[in-house]
């Protein structure tokens, strides 16, 4: 089956090894952009305001290149499609001339309500179908290659009959767009629902991962929580080697939202990325980077 | 045999909606038993629910919070329930997570009994408030016009008169029944608070400030206070105009000091960057 995306893909940009723009962090990460080479930022701080945030993203374009992760399309939901967010979305792409964009597989909002949380879809043809169709579009109001996350979650939901890994291919397919495989959601997810998670790469379409995220996560009482708060653990890192020698990736990002360390560690952990990168995927690192490291 | 059909995404996402979100519909869901034919109500994932819904209450709490940090202060323990309340009955209905905190001090005017305990607290919540508006307000983060050059113009007085002075966009002004900056800083200081509070209008005007882009306060008189939110509604009203509207119908003896009033206020609000430039 031919596919728009898969083509679009080959002439995506290789960004390297990137940050998530964080308020908390933000003097550090400018004042590191020879180690850090581009930075993911949450559209929803930035979309339609001014003062701090304003600025922050200008310095943030000075300095590296740029895309967006939303956490508020609700690609799932079954209110219509929020034609305002797409417009103010679309305006902030072109104005960091963002290669791609990306949000979450799930919904976030329903009935006119956002509960500002990721929340799990049924994995179900009829919901698979829907989001496709509502990718679809929205990738061609943006006017930019989407990617869609595969997202942790914790609870069972109703209506789910079709395995997730069906219900992605589906969704990605449908849509023609790409995934972002956040590899530690797998490494959760695999140890809340006990699944194999190398089973579970093996049956993705790899061939659409455009970017991929890695984090730390947290434990409550009885499930890991994809947290973004603490470092990233070897199985993650593991899971994350199994992917690139698979498939060709653009780019990789750190996820760190919450219990800041030094920032020398997070410096620390994109270096232990880069070093695999640059055995496994030497052309996702930009000449530049190659020339410094060399 | 009973034909039973399955629930649609629609169906689904609705009901968790509630039970995620609303304590009441969760409580109800925990404690009846689902008739057998309600295949939804029957498959729901109650372990699921209660974690997706104390992850949801924690991050309301968590924004208001921080948006609100005096008012949870002053109201404290029941500070939660109030919030889950507020998202219960004026749901956030905008992407941007901190406009969901927008409508809490219209909120505040409905629950009788912490208004007749803190008559000022509508009024807090909205001081509060006023400083995330003015912080990420969209305007273009405007650089000021030296100081020098503004003061320049005042020492020809009819070339000062006709020009157009140009105000801080990211600007609030606001007239309050109590004299909520004072309040504040006695919550702040955990002063004993008094069992009746007077009213004592108070005008205050929030401005980000056009070098740091931080928010600043200033509480002024009634007559500054005309004086910039003529300029807020009449862009382009000149120094002239808006001296002349201010001493109009005053008697002769005040007409001096209002003037020079007015003169003083004009220069404090160029030092702080309220007005930022002059056309």
């Amino acid at each position: 089956m031919s596919s728009e995306f898969l083509a679009a893909k080959a002439k995506m940009p290789n960004l390297g090894i990137g940050l998530g723009l964080r308020r908390e962090l933000a003097t550090q990460t400018f004042a590191s952009s020879a180690s850090i080479d581009w930075l993911e930022l949450v559209p929803e701080n930035y979309m339609n305001l001014g003062g701090h945030a304003r600025s922050r993203l200008d310095q943030a374009k000075s300095k590296f290149p740029l895309v967006t992760h939303g956490v508020n399309l609700s690609i799932g939901s079954t209110d219509p499609l929020n034609v305002d967010y797409l417009r103010s979305l679309s305006k902030l792409l072109d104005y960091i001339d963002a290669p791609w964009w990306s949000d979450h597989l799930c919904f976030t909002s329903v009935d006119g309500a956002y509960m500002h949380d990721l929340l799990p879809l049924p994995l179900s043809s009829e919901a698979a179908v829907h989001v496709a169709k509502r990718a679809r579009e929205a990738q061609a109001l943006v006017g930019r290659p989407l990617l869609l996350e595969n997202i942790s979650y914790y609870m069972h939901m109703p209506g789910s009959h079709v395995p997730e890994t069906d219900f992605i291919c589906e969704i990605l397919e449908r849509a023609d767009c790409g995934l972002l495989l956040d590899v530690n959601n797998v490494y959760v997810n695999s140890v809340n629902l006990n699944f194999d998670p190398y089973k579970f790469l093996d049956e993705l379409p790899l061939e659409r991962v455009v970017q991929i995220h890695i984090a730390g996560h947290g434990r409550s009482e009885e499930v890991l929580i994809d947290t973004h708060g603490a470092a990233v653990i070897e199985p993650v890192f593991q899971l994350l080697e199994y992917v690139l020698k698979r498939c060709e990736v653009k780019a990789i990002m750190l996820e760190r939202d919450q219990n800041y360390p030094q920032f020398e560690e997070i410096l620390a952990e994109l270096d232990q990325v880069r070093d695999m990168v640059k055995k496994l995927q030497p052309q996702m690192l930009t000449g530049k980077r190659l020339c410094e490291s060399a | 045999m009973i034909k039973v059909s399955q629930p649609k995404l629609g169906e689904i996402e609705s009901k968790l909606y509630r039970l995620w979100t609303n304590r009441q519909e969760r409580s109800s869901h925990f404690e009846q038993e689902a008739e057998a034919e309600d295949i939804l109500a029957k498959s729901i994932d109650n372990k699921g629910v209660k974690l997706y819904s104390s992850l949801i209450e924690l991050g309301r709490v968590d924004l208001m919070s921080s948006i609100f940090p005096v008012l949870k202060e002053l109201v404290g323990k029941p500070f939660k329930s109030l919030v889950l309340d507020y998202f219960e009955q004026l749901p956030p209905n905008h992407y941007n997570l901190n406009q969901s905190a927008s409508r809490f001090a219209d909120y505040l005017l409905t629950v009788d009994k912490l208004v007749a305990r803190y008559p000022f607290i509508s009024e807090l919540a909205d001081y509060e408030w006023i400083e995330l508006a003015v912080l990420e307000d969209d305007s273009q983060n405007l650089e000021r016009c030296s100081a020098h050059s503004m003061l320049e113009s005042v020492s020809d007085p009819e070339r000062f008169a006709a020009l157009k002075p140009v105000l801080n966009c990211a600007f609030i002004a606001r007239r309050y029944k109590y004299a909520i900056p004072r309040l504040m800083q006695q919550i702040k200081d955990e002063e004993k608070m008094p069992r009746r509070f007077k009213p004592e209008p108070t005008c205050v005007v929030v401005y980000r400030d056009p070098d740091t882009l931080d928010a600043r306060f200033l509480e002024v008189g009634e007559v500054s206070l005309l004086l910039l939110e003529t300029l807020k509604t009449k862009p382009g009203t000149t120094y002239g105009e808006l001296i002349t509207a201010a001493v109009t119908n005053q008697d002769e003896n005040s007409v001096q000091s209002l003037l020079s009033g007015c003169l003083e206020a004009i220069e404090q609000f160029k030092s702080l960057g309220i007005i930022v430039a002059e056309k």
